[in-house]
């Protein structure tokens, strides 16, 4: 079982070069894998072509052995699950409502829930601390919050994969140490695939595996103590970097 | 009841007499007060004319001077000489050029058309007016012929209209009225009691199914017309397709006494033109009304 | 909420039933409908109820009905709070449609053969199937060239009616009215028209509540949670054009309905489409309905344009709902 790019290239419409080249790597159940590099570096890109959103250019995107493009839709989110760095969320939906979404792709057009359905987004819920605010309205929730309704939703879909982009961006220290925290328990507790874009490379440094990606393509792929060290990523990040080596390395921009 | 029908039209056509000689000597040689309320003044009779509403170019001609009119606008056809004068567009949407490049010394229009805030700093007097009543008409041609300089022309063609009426008000003294209602088109808008048609009516001795308070163009609920069940239906969107076919395919209308009858009454556009323009072809309007109610009177 | 609404529906249906311009004693009404559904006519005011005014107040129903549906699904799937049905160009396409058979009707024939309803209803889709074919790149619908194609092609179209009327004045008025609005002539195969569309379209509505919701968090996440977006897109613009079109078609362009109903009922009930749909379906019905009442009543025996009656007493209507919904907020 795995998520697997195989020497995909990617081009958008119009555009003289590949935003992605020759990318090949994969995502195995049970692992947090940390897709690192600069802005412009085609992070977001991957994961969409990883969730099947984009199509390669050339290349494959395949999950168990099948091409993501041969799923439908449906079949395609029960197995993997996204959440985006921004999405846009009714403020007038309540939190559970927002998550119940998520049992979309298991239900029929016609189905209504069934009590099955709302023990799943209970658990969903409670998994990421967002049960009790489930009777508020997104509106009325802080952006820590909406994360983790938006975490819970992708919970609902009970995925095997799950992919995150940016999760922690615009939260402050507390929610951000929780959802990585989330992300990490994912993986080694409920036995996810866990691919997530990560823009902190100290938050960075808390998964199993990272991918170290510059102009689209990957420069540096393992351990964080083997991916995370000062030349690479000054090199990579364009500035002059210190890292603090070690099983979970420090990294430290030099301010000029 | 041979008194009820007869009593009103000769009231009617007293009044007209009335205000005939009122007006007669009511004017200034060569100024008129328009619709609008704006004093016209020509110094000397109009010679270069153009009509912009073909009720105008109607009276023009009536009174002898269609060799005066040196354009018309794009619906006016009767008399059919003026057919071959330069096109002007409609009052709305006049081709203010062409109409300047004419040269005209008078131009004839209605109130809505907005052509007096263009033509009059150019020097061109713009009379502004439609009749809405048979009073009016008399009126409006009495204005029209001072500017023309041909008031004697306008007192003997309406001294003759007046007394073609009052001849054909005896043809409908006797015998009782029918009920009419008078489709304008199939919305269905009707015409009221106060309107130039709503008059020709009475004259013809038609009772009107719409009452005066719902305005002079009501649009009506047709529930009501078939609650009134008329005795004939005169159809002046005949040209457009309304027929007593079509008429009789609305829901409910089957039922309506002048479908049984037959009494729908299908107007051709030449005779729409004739109703609807309330100008000098007054008498004739009024005997068609006769002729086709003719029948039902009974 | 829902049950309540269909209560509140049917009152407002017998209640239209029973007030007209011509007064009809209440057991006379219930006489003539009984004796209608046998199929028989007797005396004067069965023809007043049945044949006249049942058909009126029926089309008015499943006009309103078939408007604010059609509203509520392009709001949801053009996550625009000003989408309504004609967004498209459906209304200007059938205005043009309808100016073109009135003006011309006298000297084209086939034109007043085919009927103002069936030209009207053909350049409604032919209107939104241009925009749908000049918006469209490959298999997708990007919606905001939708709306633009949509709404360009309309303001065309809206010039084309305005030149047409002005061509022949004496047919202007015929025209105006067509384009406010109107069930004067309603008849029982026109609400068999708009009934049959709306047996397909209303279990579909009511079927696709959960992706409605899942249009709301954006084409890009409605697709990661399993909606295949293009081809709802496709579904949702082919039907609502369907019901509009045919709505369209029979009763003029009635504005305010597929706008304005399916936000009332959101600042009543929330956003969820599962009590959004529903209630926008009955309360569009039951909105249009009590319009044409007031239309045909309030000056009884003329009528006003059901469009002015909509917009008029509907605008304020809203404005104090939006008010208060947000002073509550």
């Amino acid at each position: 079982m795995s998520l697997q790019l195989d020497r995909v290239h990617y081009r958008y419409e119009g555009a003289t070069q590949d935003v992605v080249q020759d990318v090949s790597f994969m995502v195995e159940p049970a692992t947090w894998v940390g897709l690192i590099g600069p802005n412009g570096a085609g992070k977001s890109t991957l994961l969409a072509l990883a969730s099947g959103v984009l199509k390669p250019s050339r290349g494959s995107v395949t999950l168990n052995g099948k091409s993501v493009h041969r799923y439908g839709r449906r079949a395609l989110a029960r197995h993997v699950a996204v959440v985006p760095q921004r999405s846009d969320l009714p403020d007038a939906f309540t939190a559970r409502a927002l998550v119940a979404m998520g049992r979309a792709p298991h239900l029929g057009f016609f189905a209504s829930e069934r009590p099955e359905d709302e023990r799943i987004i209970e658990a969903a819920m409670r998994r990421t601390d967002a049960w009790r605010f489930r009777g508020e309205t997104m509106g009325a929730l802080s952006g820590g919050e909406r994360q983790r309704v938006v975490l819970a939703r992708a919970l609902a879909q009970q995925p095997t994969w799950l992919l995150l982009d940016e999760p922690t961006a615009h939260l402050d220290l507390r929610y951000q140490a929780d959802l990585l925290g989330y992300a990490r328990r994912l993986a080694h507790e409920d036995g996810l695939g866990v691919l997530a874009v990560l823009h902190d490379l100290n938050h960075a440094a808390r998964c199993d595996r990272l991918i170290l990606v510059d102009e689209g393509r990957i420069v540096a792929e393992g351990a964080p103590a083997d991916v995370l060290r000062a030349p690479l990523l000054s090199h990579v990040y364009r500035t002059r970097v210190d890292v603090q080596e070690g099983e979970r390395p420090l990294v430290l921009p030099r301010v000029p | 009841m041979p008194c009820r029908p007869w009593f009103p039209v000769t009231l009617r056509s007293s009044l007209t007499w009335l205000l005939v000689l009122l007006f007669t000597h009511g004017l200034a040689q060569g100024t008129v007060t328009d619709d609008l309320g704006r004093d016209v003044t020509l110094d000397v009779p109009a010679t270069r004319v153009v009509s912009m509403i073909p009720t105008h170019t109607e009276k023009v001609c009536a009174i002898g001077a269609c060799d005066r009119l040196v354009g018309v606008d794009m619906f006016s056809n009767y008399p059919t000489e003026v057919q071959a004068l330069p096109s002007l567009g409609s009052a709305f949407e006049a081709d203010v050029e062409a109409l300047v490049a004419l040269d005209p010394d008078l131009v004839l229009t209605d109130e809505y058309s907005g052509l007096h805030d263009v033509l009059e700093p150019l020097g061109i007097a713009v009379y502004v007016g439609t009749p809405q009543t048979v009073v009016e008409v008399w009126e409006v041609t009495r204005d029209v012929a001072t500017l023309l300089g041909l008031q004697g022309e306008a007192e003997a063609l309406i001294r003759d209209a007046i007394a073609r009426v009052d001849a054909l008000s005896e043809r409908v003294a006797m015998g009782a009225s029918p009920s009419v209602f008078v489709e304008l088109d199939p919305s269905p808008y009707s015409v009221g009691p106060q309107s130039y048609l709503g008059e020709l009516l009475t004259l013809a001795g038609g009772a009107n199914v719409v009452a005066a308070e719902l305005g002079a163009f009501p649009l009506v609920d047709p529930e009501y017309i078939v609650a009134q069940d008329p005795d004939v239906l005169l159809l002046l969107d005949a040209p457009f397709g309304e027929s007593a076919d079509t008429v009789r395919a609305r829901p409910g209308w089957r039922a309506l006494s002048a479908v049984a009858e037959g009494a729908i009454i299908e107007f051709t556009q030449p005779q729409v033109d004739l109703l609807n323009r309330a100008g000098p072809r007054l008498p004739e309007a009024l005997e068609l009304l006769i002729d086709v109610l003719e029948e039902y009177r009974r | 909420m829902r049950t309540g609404s269909l209560a509140a529906l049917g009152v407002v249906l017998l209640a239209a039933l029973a007030v007209g311009s011509v007064a009809v004693a209440p057991g006379d009404v219930l006489g003539a409908i009984l004796r209608g559904l046998q199929g028989q006519v007797e005396q004067a005011s069965d023809v007043i109820v049945w044949q006249v005014r049942a058909p009126r107040v029926l089309l008015a129903a499943v006009t309103g009905a078939a408007l604010a549906l059609a509203g509520s699904a392009y709001q949801a799937v053009f996550r625009n709070p000003l989408a309504d049905p004609y967004l498209l160009g459906a209304a200007s396409g059938a205005g043009f449609g309808a100016a073109v058979t009135i003006v011309y009707g006298a000297s084209v024939t086939w034109l007043a053969t085919l009927g103002v309803p069936t030209v009207a209803f053909v350049t409604a889709l032919v209107t939104v199937s241009l925009a749908v074919l000049m918006a469209r790149v490959g298999g997708t619908l990007p919606t905001v060239s939708l709306i633009l194609a949509g709404v360009v092609l309309g303001s065309s179209l809206s010039a084309g009616t305005s030149f047409v009327m002005l061509a022949d004045q004496e047919r202007t008025a015929g025209v105006l009215a067509w384009l406010l609005g109107s069930f004067a002539f309603a008849n029982w195969r026109d609400v068999l028209v708009l009934v049959t569309i709306l047996v397909l379209a209303i279990p579909a509505g009511l079927a696709a509540r959960r992706a409605f919701d899942l249009m709301l968090v954006g084409e890009a996440s409605a697709k990661q949670l399993g909606l295949p977006v293009e081809r709802f897109k496709w579904l949702v613009v082919v039907i609502a054009t369907l019901l509009t079109a045919a709505a369209v078609s029979v009763a003029g362009v009635i504005g305010f309905v597929g706008l304005v109903v399916p936000h009332a009922v959101r600042l009543a009930v929330g956003p969820e489409h599962r009590e959004l749909i529903p209630l926008s379906i009955l309360w569009g019905a039951a909105f249009l309905v009590l319009a044409d009442l007031a239309a045909r009543t309030v000056l009884a025996p003329a009528e006003l344009p059901v469009g002015v009656v909509t917009s008029l007493v509907g605008g304020p209507f809203f404005l104090i709902l939006l008010r208060r919904s947000r002073m509550r907020a």
